[in-house]
């Protein structure tokens, strides 16, 4: 916890730190979502052409 | 076994299967490493409280190298054998690779701006990754810039392997130039030179990091099947 209150006083380096870590994370998150919602779309598509061929 | 692992649906079954307990432990393995990044580590005598950017720079720089390896093996799988897998395989892995490759140059230059007193110098290890970052971007462009996507898929894999020469480089650019980036602090050759308290954390992050990068690889693989499963569709259809 020593760790933590000294890191979050550190008024010199917190914001580099803490900014890394946003920017890191927001990248990451971005890419997931994008991903999924890709991956979403795509599944709904199939669905959709199978379903088609099946009636055709 | 290697073909029923590189066949496409054994394949789904498969990932359909790890991606829930990947993810998961993903999570898991990033809280963890978070508390000891920040509750159990401590300042570095030289760099101060700025050593916590190590612990999420070294893991992005290590997985953009890491994926390009695999984006070369693949490459290379697919040029020799022509199979399919293998471009689903790097088509997906450029992406993610472009993310942590992305993520490693600006955590390094903000890491950069308290330590070394700038946010860029075009030195040997920062200007190699910049290519690096670079080399995905074309990878990304050239795979999807042709309507027959094998053509695309192959030229991509063309550049894929040459630009291999610069993984080299990156690795040893530390030690082959004068650069402002220090050199390596942990290699296969001696013991590690810092200390336990800021390997674990660092080894964490880098455990949830592979992880998660094993569940995106998962996810954008099964996008890739799909779109190839459509493509048939529409073409048994034409």
């Amino acid at each position: 916890m020593e760790y933590f209150l000294n890191f979050l006083n550190s008024e010199k380096h917190f914001y580099y730190v803490l900014f890394s870590y946003l920017i890191v994370f927001f990248l990451l998150i971005l890419i997931f979502l994008q991903t999924s919602q890709k991956l979403r779309k795509l599944e709904e598509k199939l669905k959709q052409k199978l379903k088609n061929e099946s009636k055709d | 076994m290697f073909t029923k692992f590189a066949n496409p649906n054994y394949f789904q079954k498969l990932s359909d299967k790890i991606y829930y307990p990947c993810f998961l432990s993903s999570i898991i393995f990033l809280l963890i490493s978070m508390y000891y990044s920040f509750f159990a580590s401590p300042p570095d005598y030289l760099q101060g409280e700025t050593v916590r950017i190590m612990y999420i720079h070294v893991p992005c720089a290590w997985l953009s190298l890491s994926t390009y390896s695999l984006m070369a093996i693949c490459s290379f799988i697919s040029i020799v054998f022509r199979h399919t897998l293998a471009d689903i395989v790097a088509r997906a892995c450029a992406p993610i690779g472009a993310c942590f490759t992305l993520a490693t140059l600006i955590t390094g230059s903000i890491w950069g701006k308290p330590t070394w007193g700038t946010w860029w110098v075009w030195d040997a290890r920062l200007t190699s990754e910049l290519v690096l970052f670079f080399i995905y971007i074309g990878h990304i462009f050239i795979s999807n810039a042709y309507d027959d996507r094998r053509k695309g898929d192959r030229n991509a894999a063309i550049l894929t392997l040459i630009g291999i020469v610069n993984l080299p480089i990156i690795k040893w650019s530390v030690d082959w130039w004068n650069t402002l980036h220090q050199p390596a602090s942990i290699s296969k050759f001696s013991s590690p030179s810092i200390d336990q308290s800021m390997l674990i954390p660092l080894f964490l992050m880098l455990i949830s990091f592979s992880l998660f990068f094993t569940t995106l690889l998962i996810l954008r693989i099964k996008s890739e099947i799909m779109v190839r499963k459509i493509e048939i569709i529409e073409l048994n259809k034409n």
